[in-house]
């Protein structure tokens, strides 16, 4: 038992390097909890891996969502922008729906604020 | 509420379709226990009805699988299921490869069953269609969960995984019908030969999945702190507890066989063995579907 415990161990060990790490959402533009001065231009999201991105929905902070003009495609990548309209000053929410290359289905979400 | 559904129908369809691919690979490996003996005709006709009608709904429940993802991913009702831009994102990704494959494997199996094996030649013909399908199907789990993100030797380890699993739980009700059906000496012969390759299927199958936890979970922490880990611990309980049915199947109950003595016990134990069978397979269905590595 002891040296199977030893060995796990070292098995543990050795491979706690590959750990597995599903894809995620690793930068986005506004960045979260930002506070801009100005109207952001465009919102841009960058993944840890390629991804199909299925859903992004911009809301205020009444829950009042806001087109931008995104279409789910079958595109993959690891990068997204899409031009925003002007937004009054606020509170914002972006939830991401994305599909990973596993065909798991992930989500994320941040906000900013717009003085 | 609405992923509570669609995750429900999800796991189940997941259940329907391993236990679909288990029977194709009973049916290939098992059915000559009963066709080289005439007497033995009903068994013959029952075994490919069974397979037959079970394949026919694996096959529905997996188109059922690829809408019910949509629906998941969409997350908007019903509507979500059939809304077309993300049926092509979903058609496009590796759910809809995966569902396409394992329609395929499906179909190719249900061909093979249709197959009339009067000629030698067209028996051959069955048994590589069946293995075909086996192997399509058995392709089709490395394209979804987690494991399409990892190497190739794991893609190949689970092939071998899924592949050991799906002829050990196939061969349980074949076996069990041989009980009932075989001589004390036939079924006792079945039973040594069976357990000979399931030692050694077995130790391929330990090892595979060995490899696989390592690679998944990494680390002895995360497979007690982490919800995937814990559900893998229980799932890894339940295959000791099958394991230790099989060695009393393997060391008490078969032995008896040679005494001309014991069929009830072995074919109510098999019982039992099917049930926890089952119950790796719905835990596994969840795993996969529902509760992630990095979750």
């Amino acid at each position: 038992m002891k040296t199977l415990i030893k060995l796990l161990t070292v098995i543990s060990i050795v491979f706690s390097s590959a750990v597995f790490a599903h894809v995620h959402l690793e930068k986005s533009v506004p960045a979260d909890n930002a506070m801009l001065m100005k109207n952001p231009e465009e919102l841009k999201l960058a993944f840890s891996k390629e991804v199909r991105v299925v859903k992004v929905t911009l809301k205020n902070k009444q829950g009042k969502k806001i087109k931008f003009g995104f279409k789910p495609t079958k595109e993959t990548n690891t990068e997204f922008t899409w031009k925003l309209p002007k937004l009054a000053p606020a509170n914002y929410v972006v939830d991401v729906t994305f599909l990973g290359k596993d065909g798991h289905k992930m989500k994320d979400s941040f906000g900013f604020m717009v003085h | 509420m609405e992923m509570y559904i669609w995750n429900t129908v999800i796991v189940l369809s997941k259940i329907v379709f391993y236990v679909g691919f288990a029977c194709i690979a009973g049916y290939t490996f098992f059915r000559q226990i009963f066709e080289h003996n005439e007497s033995h005709s009903n068994a013959v006709i029952a075994h490919l009805t069974w397979t037959r009608t079970y394949i026919v709904m694996a096959l529905i429940v997996n188109i059922t699988w690829f809408f019910a993802s949509t629906g998941a991913m969409a997350e908007e009702g019903i509507q979500g299921a059939i809304d077309a831009d993300i049926l092509a994102i979903m058609w496009d990704s590796s759910v809809g490869t995966g569902a396409l494959l394992r329609a395929l494997g499906l179909v190719t199996a249900i061909i093979a069953l249709a197959l009339r094996f009067k000629l030698a030649v067209n028996s051959y013909l069955k048994q590589s269609a069946l293995m075909l399908s086996l192997l399509i199907l058995a392709y089709s789990f490395t394209l979804l969960g987690h494991i399409s993100e990892l190497g190739t030797i794991e893609k190949g380890l689970l092939i071998l995984h899924v592949l050991v699993m799906a002829w050990w739980f196939g061969a349980l009700l074949p076996l069990k019908q041989a009980c009932h059906q075989l001589s004390y000496a036939e079924l006792h012969l079945l039973m040594e030969s069976f357990g000979k390759q399931a030692s050694f299927a077995l130790s391929l199958l330990l090892v595979a999945c060995l490899w696989l936890v390592i690679q998944l979970v990494g680390s002895l922490d995360a497979l007690i702190s982490s919800s995937y880990g814990q559900t893998l611990l229980f799932k890894l309980a339940l295959v000791v507890s099958i394991l230790a049915l099989a060695a009393k199947h393997k060391l008490i109950l078969v032995p008896q066989l040679k005494n001309s003595q014991g069929r009830e016990a072995l074919s109510k134990s098999i019982s039992i063995e099917m049930v926890v069978a089952f119950a790796i397979l719905s835990v596994t269905a969840g795993l996969t579907s529902v509760v992630g590595p990095a979750n």
